[in-house]
Parts: structure tokens; C-alpha cells; sequence
């Protein structure tokens, strides 16, 4: 997927704006982006997500409208406010770096040491 | 999850279970469903810190940290090299699901990318999105190891009562845990299943079972709400006392009953079972166990 926008941060623009400019980039309609995710992303929701009015549409939606109007999901998804700087995360909450089933919640050291580890192994069985 | 992240995650596990061509077998061929999400098991028990012992001695890495984040660890995806790494302590029943867990992380295609800019950056998923991206994962491996409605139109054509599940999960291969779970969360009836861990006993009270976990189904949920469920039952409860004791694996089916939001008394049948591990009190509403589904042709 192009990547054209990363030079802006996140903030300059809200998630709807950005969409919006997005799609007419684009030149695409409303309708358009319907038919282009499916139908997925109906084109009265996805005025009410340009216009402001829903600001957290789900994650499969964001994937969706990132394929149709061939931006960075990763954009999309932080212009959400689903990816948040490891250093603001509160420690007791849910882990949101590795994808694990664990019985408890892991702190951020151990889940660096988690990631660190696993590299070690990825880099052992080469 | 709300009803749309439901319906996406379903699509995803039909779509799964269409690509590995197991829909209809029996149990879901785990290995086929890996391959078509692109994720490789590692078999060896990278999970079990006594591997990590063995690494020390040669590489002088690791710390306690990741001792302690091992064994919280029972399953684990790698999105950016598509390797799943599951604790090999597992039952084999267990390892299925979280198999297929980590297996819905790299196949749904909203998450796998996103994990794999995680993983190598100073950014993180929100605590919201993890935990969802978490469920919808869980709901994948459910769907899958089910086979949809597959469990529950099977258990449609038989009576009503805990055995029923449990014999249907040997034919899945699924948990006494998942398949009662399944039963109950997808049934139209007015019933839901409270799981207890294992009676201590108690001087004076006998026994105390504390609650581990109440699955209701969604007419349950319409006719009598959030349930009060105690935090721990002992004999005196007519819930306590339908706990198997001893050698007894169950209690058979007696009466209850339970009031309802408005206050109205229904009678109820409640009936337990007990693997040793856990107890399921699973509770159904008389009332609803006679409802006729009607089924009218479409409009034209």
C-alpha cells in the first residue's frame, strides 16, 4: 500500500478528514467505496465517519477502507487511537505488542524480554 | 464484540475452513487450517522455561523477565515469520484451541499486519484493541473447531441435557469446557451453564466452590439479566447443592427455580457435571424446552 502520507503526523488531521481527502484523492464516491469493500463500509456510514459523527469505527472496517482507497492501514489504525506509544501504556492492562494466549497479563519488561527471546530463537534457527 | 464484529470474524472462519477444504470433517483438521492462515508450528517447547535454562548456559541471555513471561505464556504468535509456539505442557484438547487461536491472529486480515508492525517497534496496540483483536481470535478458533453450527444442529437432535455436549466434544475434539460453552452461548433456549472450580471442603459449611465463570445464553440473558451469580456456593444453595461429590461425576436432573427480572418465579431444571478439574451446573428454563420454530417461506 502506498505510504504517501507518512510524512504527516497522525495528529495533523482527524481520522474522517483524512479519509475524506483519502477518497477524493481518489476520486472516488461514496458509493464507490461501498461497492469497492463489498459493501463492508456502507457509503451512509462512511459519511458519518468523514463528517466526524463516528470517530472509532473497528479494526476490520479501517483494514477494509485502507484496501479500497489504497492508503496504510497503520495510518488508519493510529489515527484511531488503536496504536498508542509503548511508553504511555499503564502497567496491569492487556499487552498489545505480541500476539499471546497467556493466563495473565504480561508487563511491558517481560513482554520486551518475550519479543527479545523469540528473535533470539527466529535468529538461532536460520 | 459487537454483532458486526461477530458476523466479520464468522465470514473469516467459514472462509478458513472453505480454503483448507475441512468443512464437514470431523474433528477440524488443525494442520490444513494452519496452512491456509500461512503460520507454522514450531514443535520444539520454546514455551517450557527449562528450555530457557538450556539456552542460559550456552548464550548467557535471558533474565528472570522472560522466565516469568513464560510461564504465563501458553500459546504465542510471531506474525512477521508466521510462527505459533504453544506450550507442549497442554492437553491436546487445549492445544487445539489455542493452536487455532494463534492460527485466527495470522489468518484475519485486519490483525496479522498489525501485530507485525508491533512487534518491531517502540508502538504497541491499545489495552482495548489487544483485548478485542484477543476475543475475535477466540471466536475464530471456536467457529473453526466447530464448524460453525455444525456442534449445535447436531445437538439440536438430541435431548437437552449436559451429556450431550460432552459426547459431541470427543467428536470434535474439543474441551468438556468449550463444547458446553458452545452448547449454551449459541442455544435458543432460555439456559446458561455455571462453571465452579473443584469444592474445597470447609469446616461447617462442608464444601465451598467458588465460580469460575456463568455463560448465559442470549434468552437467558433476555428473561432473567445479568444473573446474580454467587461468588461461591456451599450445600446450603439449591445451586451448592447440585454439586457431585466423592466419586459422583454428576447429580441428575431436579427442579429449580429462578426469578426472573420482573421479579417472576420459572421453573427451571438444573443438572451438573464435574471432570475432576471443574464442575458445570448447566440450568435451563421448563417453559422454553417445548418452543416450536416456525419457519415461514420467503416473501416472493
Amino acid at each position: 500500500m502506498p505510504d504517501d502520507e507518512a510524512m504527516e503526523t497522525p495528529q495533523a488531521i482527524n481520522l474522517g478528514q483524512f479519509i475524506r481527502k483519502a477518497r477524493q484523492d481518489a476520486q472516488l464516491s461514496l458509493r464507490d467505496v461501498e461497492e469497492a469493500t463489498g459493501k463492508e463500509v456502507s457509503n451512509a456510514y462512511l459519511s458519518q465517519l468523514e463528517t466526524g459523527k463516528i470517530t472509532k469505527p473497528s479494526p476490520h472496517i479501517l483494514y477494509a477502507l485502507s484496501t479500497a482507497l489504497g492508503v496504510a492501514y497503520e495510518s488508519l489504525m493510529e489515527r484511531a487511537g488503536y496504536i498508542v506509544p509503548v511508553a504511555n501504556r499503564a502497567e496491569g492492562i492487556k499487552h498489545g505488542r505480541a500476539a499471546t494466549f497467556s493466563i495473565d497479563n504480561l508487563t511491558a519488561g517481560e513482554e520486551n524480554e518475550l519479543l527479545d527471546y523469540l528473535n533470539y530463537i527466529r535468529s538461532k534457527r536460520r | 464484540m459487537t454483532p458486526g464484529q461477530l458476523a466479520r470474524v464468522r465470514k473469516e472462519a467459514e472462509r478458513a475452513l472453505r480454503e483448507a477444504g475441512a468443512l464437514g470433517v470431523f474433528p477440524t483438521p488443525i494442520d490444513k487450517i494452519m496452512a491456509v492462515a500461512r503460520v507454522r508450528e514450531v514443535k520444539e517447547d520454546v514455551l517450557n522455561p527449562s528450555f530457557i535454562a538450556k539456552l542460559r548456559a550456552k548464550a548467557g541471555l535471558t533474565g528472570q523477565a522472560v522466565k516469568r513471561a513464560l510461564s504465563k505464556v501458553l500459546g504465542l504468535f510471531h506474525a512477521s515469520e508466521g510462527l505459533v509456539f504453544l506450550s507442549q505442557s497442554l492437553m491436546a484438547v487445549k492445544k487445539r484451541f489455542v493452536g487455532l487461536h494463534e492460527a485466527g491472529h495470522g489468518f484475519l486480515p485486519w490483525q496479522r499486519p498489525m501485530y507485525a508492525v508491533v512487534e518491531d517497534c517502540e508502538k504497541a496496540l491499545d489495552a482495548a484493541t489487544a483485548e478485542l483483536f484477543d476475543r475475535e481470535a477466540n471466536v475464530f478458533a471456536s467457529e473453526v473447531l466447530f464448524q460453525l453450527d455444525t456442534f449445535c444442529d447436531m445437538a439440536e437432535g438430541e435431548a437437552f441435557e449436559i451429556w450431550t455436549p460432552v459426547n459431541l466434544a470427543k467428536r470434535f475434539h474439543a474441551s468438556n469446557y468449550a463444547a458446553i460453552r458452545q452448547y449454551v452461548s449459541k442455544s435458543h433456549r432460555a439456559c446458561a451453564v455455571v462453571v465452579l472450580n473443584m469444592p474445597e471442603l470447609i469446616e461447617g459449611d462442608g464444601f465451598r466452590a467458588t465460580l469460575r465463570r456463568p455463560i448465559q445464553s442470549n434468552r437467558f440473558t433476555e428473561l432473567f439479566g445479568q444473573y446474580g451469580w454467587k461468588d461461591a456456593y456451599t450445600p446450603d444453595d439449591d445451586l451448592g447443592a447440585f454439586i457431585p461429590l466423592g466419586r459422583r461425576r454428576s447429580s441428575g436432573q431436579r427442579s429449580i427455580a429462578l426469578t426472573d427480572r420482573n421479579g417472576d418465579r420459572h421453573e427451571c431444571v438444573a443438572e451438573s457435571f464435574s471432570t475432576g478439574h471443574q464442575v458445570f451446573i448447566l440450568i435451563h428454563a421448563v417453559k422454553t424446552l417445548t418452543v416450536t420454530r416456525i419457519i415461514l417461506p420467503a416473501a416472493e
